[in-house]
């Protein structure tokens, strides 16, 4: 993708030089416009960049490239992008709400990049597990967050993380090894006791469960008209 | 010794004795809901997608029991078909957890439905591609519900697309739509599987109709609310 920024852009300056830089500018916007709407935002990028350097003073490219960029979860990027758009336009612009909008929600989200050693660990978000395993990028809601990390034969690590607005920060998690306790020398009397109190308290949960923690939930019918 | 023992438990903790899909006639799929951290439920609510069939409902104990609970899909449909259930397990009207499960029906099976608290919750009303903030396929858009419950839109046969700070979308496949035509989100123009869009000369689609029950496509006219 560099490559084809690169080409583009070189493209686009040597264009510069040429009679017809607008509609050259013309060109690469309505060429971004549509992979935008293709859902092919990176290439998408590379044209609107194109775009911009050729028409630096326009406001269209702006708008494209924060819209763009938000889709490609760059919000700080799509911040500077509404920024110039909105020097750009008169203040009633009718395009200024929608990046009014972009701009309010990008600074309601930061994103925090959790590492861990050893990686692989498991991640938990403010008592809630999430199916991310270390390294994991988290998109949080702006503000302090109780992040745990664990790994069965470690420790695990609380750390309280702040998400900031639009940025991008990292949390830093080392797992001390979990202690081993020491074997006990007379290791089938503990055997004994230990089956002992698990075969009592197996059979009173059963004596005491059957028949009414019954875990049959009644089936439901579906067809063509739903389910009931 | 000890394997002896925890294979006896993990028959105490099965508890019942009988299949949940004994008592239906035709073919029923085993709903066995499991969970890491939720310890019981009273009552399940399933989201169903059964082909181009959708359903919802709750099933209720008399009594919180503890996970692994059991219910069933009892279907008359044709098979074989594809079945995919997303659950909520509930406890005194509380969502505890989300999971989903999906398998090619073509007779009786059993699904395993692993539930688990959502690590970030989804925003209600919001649609969601399957695994963004909601339990389901990845290929299926969904409607948030209340308490982070997700409710089928419909499957996307050009693929879910993850919007970032809006709501994601089954994705139309490039702007190939005619100009003044109406088509079902995902057929097109992105958007809702059960909406009909009016293609723009952009290539986008606006908002034309909301679909009661389903949205069809038709091959060379315009798709249509069913």
């Amino acid at each position: 993708m560099w490559v084809r920024t690169i080409v583009v852009v070189l493209v686009a300056l040597v264009g510069r030089a040429g009679a017809d830089d607008l509609r050259t500018a013309q060109q690469h916007l309505d060429a971004g416009v549509a992979l935008y709407g293709a859902g092919n935002f990176a290439d998408a990028r590379v044209e609107l960049a194109a775009a911009q350097v050729l028409a630096p003073d326009k406001p269209n490219p702006y708008r494209w490239l924060a819209l763009v960029d938000v889709r490609l979860g760059d919000c700080a990027s799509a911040l500077v992008h509404i920024e110039s758009f909105a020097a750009r336009v008169a203040a009633d612009d009718a395009r200024l709400g929608e990046l009014v909008r972009l701009r309010d929600q990008c600074r309601s989200i930061g994103h925090i990049r959790v590492v861990s050693s050893p990686t692989g660990a498991t991640v938990r978000v403010d008592q809630r597990a999430t199916p991310m395993m270390t390294p994991a990028d988290l998109a949080l809601s702006v503000g302090s967050h109780v992040i745990v990390v664990g790994k069965p034969g470690f420790e695990s690590v609380t750390q309280t993380v702040e998400a900031h607005a639009a940025g991008v920060d990292e949390a830093m998690f080392t797992l001390p090894v979990a202690a081993v306790a020491e074997p006990h020398h007379r290791w089938w009397l503990w055997t004994t006791i230990g089956v002992g109190v698990v075969a009592i308290a197996a059979g009173t949960t059963y004596a005491l469960t059957r028949g009414r923690d019954d875990p049959r939930l009644p089936p439901i019918a579906c067809d063509a008209t739903g389910c009931r | 010794m000890p394997v002896r023992w925890l294979a006896l438990l993990a028959v105490v903790g099965c508890g019942g004795d009988g299949d949940p899909c004994g008592a239906t006639a035709g073919t029923c799929a085993t709903i066995r809901v499991t969970s890491t951290g939720i310890a019981r439920v009273d009552s399940l609510e399933l989201d169903v997608s059964y082909g181009d069939g959708h359903g919802t409902a709750i099933t209720m104990l008399a009594a919180p029991a503890a996970l692994p609970v059991e219910t069933g899909v009892a279907l008359d449909v044709t098979l074989p078909v594809g079945l995919g259930v997303v659950v909520a397990g509930r406890l005194d009207g509380q969502v505890l957890g989300t999971g989903f499960a999906a398998t090619e029906l073509a007779g009786g099976a059993t699904l395993v439905v692993a539930i688990e608290p959502p690590a970030m919750v989804c925003v209600a009303t919001g649609t969601y591609c399957g695994g963004d903030k909601v339990a389901g396929d990845p290929e299926t858009l969904y409607r948030c519900g209340a308490q982070g419950m997700a409710y089928a839109r419909g499957a996307c046969a050009s693929g879910c697309q993850i919007g970032t700070n809006r709501d994601d979308t089954c994705y139309g496949g490039g702007p190939r739509c005619t100009t003044g035509t109406r088509y079902c989100g995902g057929d097109k123009v992105d958007g809702d599987p059960r909406t009909l869009y009016t293609c723009q000369a952009d290539g986008t689609g606006v908002t034309s109709e909301a679909c009661v029950n389903r949205c069809e496509v038709v091959a060379g006219h315009p798709d249509t609310c069913r």
